[in-house]
């Protein structure tokens, strides 16, 4: 490649680097002209964080007729408590009958701890089903749930509440429940097989698979069903309620011709909330109901709480990979002269391109937990590490009186084999750990991010920035820092 | 001789070493369990709840009494979560372990509370504080599907790499590979464990990425030996001199930077971060060691049962064995009669006498032979020249005197020699 088209392209590639890295990780600022209205948002501010780096959400699950500490220390002074209650740890009893919770003797009665255990064990499969890499379930005080969930939930709020409905699952009709159920030993699952996740056309839905007999029921309500293009104020709908909630209210154009319901929920960005419908539904048809109501839960009732250490923690890490990333590249530049510049180039296109997929794959639960900054920062070595060993094998050639030319092109051809046969071994083990669940899973994908964008900067970019620069030299001893034999002499 | 030549040799004691580590913590995590982090254990809680929140000055002034009541009261909490809700409320929920008794701690801080809250001018003046306890009973933090998906990924990380290996070089790499890659995420998770190091869901992570290095560390080595040129040396000697220690070394000395990188953020922030970054510290050291010591220790019965075999294979080649025969016989025909390799003894030394004797013999058929043929030339010349039948047999007689005299000269000779 000549000189002048090599330095063009240098500046080029100069050029398109820096404003990748703006896009990438420049900080937040307002943007002039438009009245503070809109600010630059870099795209390592689009991450969805686990809970050690962005912090979470916290709610508990009361049971009808119990309540906190707080709020009945807060009814008391406001003069609202209107039934009696027995203390319990934390928690206040109610001793109404209706409650059904208090016996003689102002015991408890024995079913409602057994019965609270047992819906505590749903509600947390639920939440293993949604694949988050941190969450906890704790039975507070024998006769309450907490729940914690990472950050990256963007509909806490729905998800919070829908887990905590621990009833019956059934089939509704015009507000009815449909004849097929009407016996005494009838089931839901007579009647339908199960629930998943269907994505078209950017769309969401809930699939409804049904069984035999459910298709039957289908074909024979069908007709009767309001079709959801006529935007009926009184439509007549197939509900699947779960307790007291409607879940899903199934039109009739909802129904395709494999006697199958589509229904549609939210777009596909929102995928993980109707995610959150089929877990639900699939837990109260697998495994029914519970004897026991909790609360609705008021938005009021969800508590955000910060990283420990607050924004210090993202911003701390995020110093510490800045002075890990210039302190291995400034080294590098020393070792290995111009070579090193290029490993520094090398260096910043892993980071832009790893940063960018983290920012945007962000179809199903994609957190940036803490194992995903050190998959990050192990690519990262890798990729600095290999190109030092790329250059130690180029001086070993020049030692032996090659030419500059034909020891880099023998430095890259007798280290290629090892470098892809480590990448591939790399590879195949990222694949490896996508049979993980939830945050491991997660970290499978990371890695393979990682892996494949090392083994591109290492094995193909590098080599063509290298080939670019080494064009532009005008010393190319000067360049590896390589010094001969009779230049000594000298 | 490499001062790792000695390391290498001893792979069934280091394989003795590691397996009595990773059966120590097995027994120690089945008698002791593990360390559970906050997070993860049971736990009594302590919670003030505020309304009216304005978020500065209310926050330090919450914090800072509840500090001087657990001053006071003497205890300690293990973790302290500061939570707002929508709306003006504001939670703060300190945990401590499962055994510590707060009831007096609560009574106090109540009445503290109630005292600024009457208080006039006082910043928390008619706002509601209540303190309230409790206790969790963690039903759930790392799903027990969680951990035994991880365990089966890891095995098959190692199958896979040992897969790989195995196909490209050779089947001992390959299970040298795959084991010492197992290894290495073993005794990660065993040295966490015997280290006591808080088990979150992240040390799952720690240990599958664990993997990922000692493949790295394990590949470097076997790819360097495999480079290495055949030597006379004996195997051992061969695997100690190409270990790949400086790129091992570099890459565990980069990752400990990057522990301790992280260590000091954890420090400063998070102590979460900071047994992450502990854990990590611990993968990269195995990754390395088993790069730089196990995994050659590991492969040098392979290596010798290798070298034994290809030493084999090159003796005993014998050709193709469908080869025809008519081109065996064009072969044999064309190759060099090749000796048969001489015997290392030394010959003995013929003795002098029988040296002589053979010389005699030797000087004595030769001299009969030259003198035969010149007595049939006369005879033959007599033929030609058609010479008198007397004149051919008086010169055959004096050749045949002389045939005599030279054989006598012979033995004269010979017996010179033998005195000599």
């Amino acid at each position: 490649m000549g000189k002048k088209k090599s330095v063009v392209l240098m500046v080029l590639l100069t050029i398109v680097i820096v404003v990748l890295c703006a896009i990438t990780a420049f900080p937040v600022f307002t943007i002039p002209g438009t009245n503070g209205v809109k600010k630059w948002n870099p795209a390592v501010n689009q991450y969805d964080l686990g809970a050690d780096l962005g912090g979470g959400y916290y709610t508990y699950y009361y049971p009808e007729g119990v309540i906190s500490e707080a709020e009945y220390k807060s009814n008391q002074a406001g003069g609202t408590n209107e039934t009696e209650y027995v203390q319990h740890g934390g928690l206040y009893l109610s001793k109404d009958p209706d409650a059904d919770i208090i016996g003689e003797n102002d015991t408890v009665l024995p079913y409602f701890e057994e019965v609270i255990a047992n819906a505590a064990d749903e509600i947390a499969a639920r939440y293993a089903a949604m694949g988050y890499s941190d969450y906890r379930v704790a039975i507070v005080d024998d006769y309450s749930i907490r729940v914690d969930l990472p950050a990256s939930e963007t509909n806490v709020g729905s998800v919070m509440a829908n887990f905590a409905n621990v009833g019956d699952i059934t089939i509704e009709k015009g507000g009815e429940t449909i004849d097929e159920l009407k016996s005494k030993d009838a089931k839901v699952t007579d009647l339908i097989k199960g629930f998943s996740v269907h994505t078209q056309y950017k769309v969401s839905y809930v699939k409804v698979e049904f069984t035999k007999a459910g298709k039957a029921m289908l074909n024979a309500v069908k007709g009767s069903l309001t079709a959801a293009s006529a935007g009926s104020s009184s439509a007549t709908t197939l509900d699947i309620k779960v307790g007291e909630t409607a879940i899903l209210s199934i039109y009739q154009d909802y129904i395709d011709t494999k006697d199958r319901a589509l229904v549609p929920v939210a777009y596909e960005e929102n995928e993980p909330y109707v995610k959150s419908l089929s877990v639900l539904l699939n837990s109260a048809l697998e495994n029914g109901g519970y004897d026991v109501t909790f609360r609705a839960l008021a938005s009021s009732d969800i508590r955000v709480y910060e990283a420990v250490g607050g924004e210090a923690t993202l911003t701390a890490v995020y110093v510490a990979i800045l002075a890990i990333s210039l302190a291995i590249v400034v080294f590098l530049i020393v070792k290995m002269g111009r070579f090193g510049v290029v490993n520094a180039y090398a260096t910043l296109s892993y980071f832009i391109i790893t940063a960018l997929c983290f920012a945007f794959i962000s179809k199903s639960v994609f957190e940036i937990t803490l194992g995903s900054v050190l998959v990050y920062l192990v690519g990262l070595l890798l990729v600095n590490v290999f190109n030092a060993r790329v250059y130690n094998a180029i001086k070993a050639e020049f030692s032996l009186g090659k030419t500059v030319e034909s020891s880099v092109k023998l430095g890259y051809n007798k280290t290629l084999a090892g470098l892809v046969d480590i990448y591939a071994v790399l590879l195949l083990g990222s694949v490896a750990l996508l049979i993980g669940a939830a945050g491991l899973h997660t970290l499978a994908v990371q890695a393979i991010i990682c892996v494949v964008t090392g083994a591109f900067c290492n094995l193909l970019w590098g080599r063509a920035i290298n080939f670019t620069f080494l064009s532009a030299s005008k010393n190319k001893y000067k360049y590896f820092r390589f010094v001969r034999e009779d230049d000594d002499d000298e | 001789m490499s001062k790792l030549t000695n390391t290498v040799k001893k792979g069934t004691i280091w394989s003795v070493i590691l397996g009595v580590i990773l059966v120590a913590a097995i027994v120690v995590g089945a008698m002791f369990g593990v360390n559970k982090a906050t997070a993860v254990k049971d736990a009594e809680t302590l919670t003030v709840t505020v309304n009216r929140f304005a978020y500065a000055t209310q926050e330090e002034t919450i914090l800072s009494e509840c500090e001087d009541a657990f001053a006071d009261a003497g205890v300690e909490y293990i973790s302290c979560q500061a939570a707002k809700m929508s709306g003006d409320f504001y939670e703060v929920v300190y945990t401590f372990e499962a055994d510590v008794e707060l009831n007096a701690v609560k009574e106090a801080l109540q009445a503290t509370f109630d005292g600024r809250v009457a208080a006039e001018g006082d910043v928390l003046q008619d706002a509601d504080v209540i303190v309230s306890s409790g206790s969790e009973d963690v039903l759930v933090a790392i799903a027990e599907g969680y951990v035994l998906r991880g365990v089966i990924a890891c095995v098959v990380l190692a199958v896979l790499a040992f897969a790989y290996v195995a196909i490209r070089y050779n089947l001992g790499v390959g299970i040298t590979t795959g084991i010492a890659t197992l290894v290495g995420m073993g005794l990660t998770a065993g040295i966490a464990v015997l280290a006591r190091i808080p088990v979150t869901a992240s040390l799952l992570y720690v240990v599958g990425i664990s993997g990922l290095m000692t493949a790295v560390c394990v590949l470097l080595t076997m790819n360097k030996i495999r480079s290495s040129e055949a030597t006379d040396e004996a195997a051992e000697e061969t695997i100690a001199a190409n270990i790949a220690t400086k790129e091992i070394a570099l890459l565990a000395i980069c990752g400990a930077v990057v522990c301790v990188a992280l260590g000091v953020v954890g420090a400063i922030v998070n102590p979460a971060i900071l047994w992450f970054a502990v854990a990590t510290l611990v993968a990269v050291a195995v990754s390395a060691f088993v790069g730089i010591v196990y995994a050659p220790a590991l492969y040098l019965p392979f290596k010798k049962a290798w070298d034994k075999k290809a030493a084999a294979r090159s003796t005993s080649y014998k050709g193709a064995k469908r080869t025809s025969t008519k081109i065996k016989k064009i072969f044999e025909k064309k190759a060099p009669k090749t000796e048969e390799p001489v015997a290392e003894e030394v010959a003995e030394e013929p003795v002098a006498e029988e040296v002589a004797e053979e010389t005699a013999e030797e000087a004595v058929e030769e001299t009969k032979e030259i003198v035969e043929e010149a007595a049939e030339e006369p005879v033959e010349e007599a033929a030609v020249e058609e010479t008198p039948v007397e004149e051919v047999a008086e010169e055959t007689v004096t050749t045949e005197e002389a045939v005599e005299e030279t054989a006598e000269a012979a033995e004269e000779t010979s017996e010179e020699k033998t005195e000599d």
